[in-house]
């Protein structure tokens, strides 16, 4: 978790570097891509499932940050986060998926046997299966608490929110999953 | 087995889950407001131990104690095996090739506009060159007008 005053920091460096964008230094953009790529590729990567899809939302995402730089207000992390979000959240809503999961993932496998291999595979499809069946903003809301690790404060900072209404969300994507899993794995 | 109202008034205000839950409506016989008729059959939930799930959940109590209520083992066992896949996804990290991807797709001059003309660099080119070769010569012939006056 970062301090506040680390976030003050990272604040201040970042309109440093969008003051250089600004003035013509199309290269410092890609400090700002290196800096946040990490945590809105894993968001997008658990909102989606996909990660080739995940890759287009981020490119995307970071073409439009650059082409509207000069209207941040307040901390870039958290409004290059909200356009990441809402990409996410329009690609589910409106593409009709014919299969996407994990298993794209041509990531090396850290498993110690082919057997653990096996059920983690099977368990990351069913929970990606049954992430699918969730609403948008459920998905969302299990995605940052769960896979991200954030705090309900954090969320609801970059969400524009109430921390009740996002406990709400939270607790019942809980409970959709556990109906979903609990025959198969409980 | 009961029915029971799933949605919360914090529920109704909601309007990122899109969709508006059932609310009283008028009865026809005499007009008063009445609860709406559920239309989904739940479980009957086990509300203490379903309570002390989330807590857990939330870093708000210990293990032991959802371990020790009904059902508590298997939900505790489920939610151990989904934080694990959700562990080996936090862990992951942007391939190294979207970075440039990105960089590639960006546009030259969006902002090349806002830089002072001193800061701007050149491309040279036979024009660039002629008019650099003009001007050093017209100022050449200023200075030594000037020195041989």
């Amino acid at each position: 978790m970062t301090s506040a005053t680390g976030q003050v920091d990272q604040a201040d460096l970042d309109q440093e570097v969008i003051k250089r964008v600004l003035n013509g230094s199309r290269d410092s953009f890609e400090l700002l891509i290196v800096r946040y790529s990490d945590p809105l590729y894993r968001h997008a990567l658990g909102m989606t499932g996909s990660p080739d899809v995940a890759e287009d939302i981020l490119q995307q995402s970071f073409i439009k940050a650059y082409a509207h730089l000069g209207e941040v207000r307040g901390r870039f992390d958290a409004w290059v986060f909200r356009i990441v979000a809402n990409a996410c959240k329009d690609w589910l809503k409106n593409i009709r998926r014919s299969h996407v999961s994990y298993e794209e993932d041509d990531q090396p496998s850290s498993y110690s046997t082919p057997e653990e291999e096996l059920d983690r595979n099977e368990l990351r499809t069913d929970l990606e299966v049954a992430l699918a069946a969730l609403a948008p903003a459920l998905r969302e809301a299990f995605v940052m608490k769960h896979v991200e690790g954030r705090s309900y404060e954090e969320m609801a900072e970059l969400l524009r929110t109430t921390v009740g209404a996002l406990k709400m969300r939270v607790h019942r994507a809980r409970e959709a999953l556990q109906h979903l899993l609990e025959g198969k794995y409980a | 087995m009961t029915y029971d109202d799933l949605h919360t008034p914090d529920e109704q205000s909601d309007p990122e889950l899109g969709y508006q839950p059932p609310r009283s409506r008028p009865n026809d016989n005499n007009g008063a407001l009445t609860h709406h008729t559920p239309d989904r059959e739940v479980p009957i939930p086990n509300s203490g131990g379903t309570a002390l799930l989330h807590q857990w959940l939330d870093g708000d109590v210990s293990i032991s104690m959802v371990r020790a209520t009904p059902g508590g083992n298997d939900a505790v066992d489920l939610w151990t095996k989904i934080h694990d896949e959700a562990e080996t996804l936090r862990s992951r990290t942007t391939p190294l090739y979207v970075h440039k991807r990105i960089m590639d797709s960006l546009p030259d001059d969006t902002y090349r506009g806002h830089r002072p003309w001193y800061k701007r660099s050149i491309s040279m080119n036979p024009a660039v060159m002629f008019v650099a070769a003009a001007v050093l010569l017209t100022l050449g012939a200023i200075i030594a007008h000037a020195v041989l006056k």
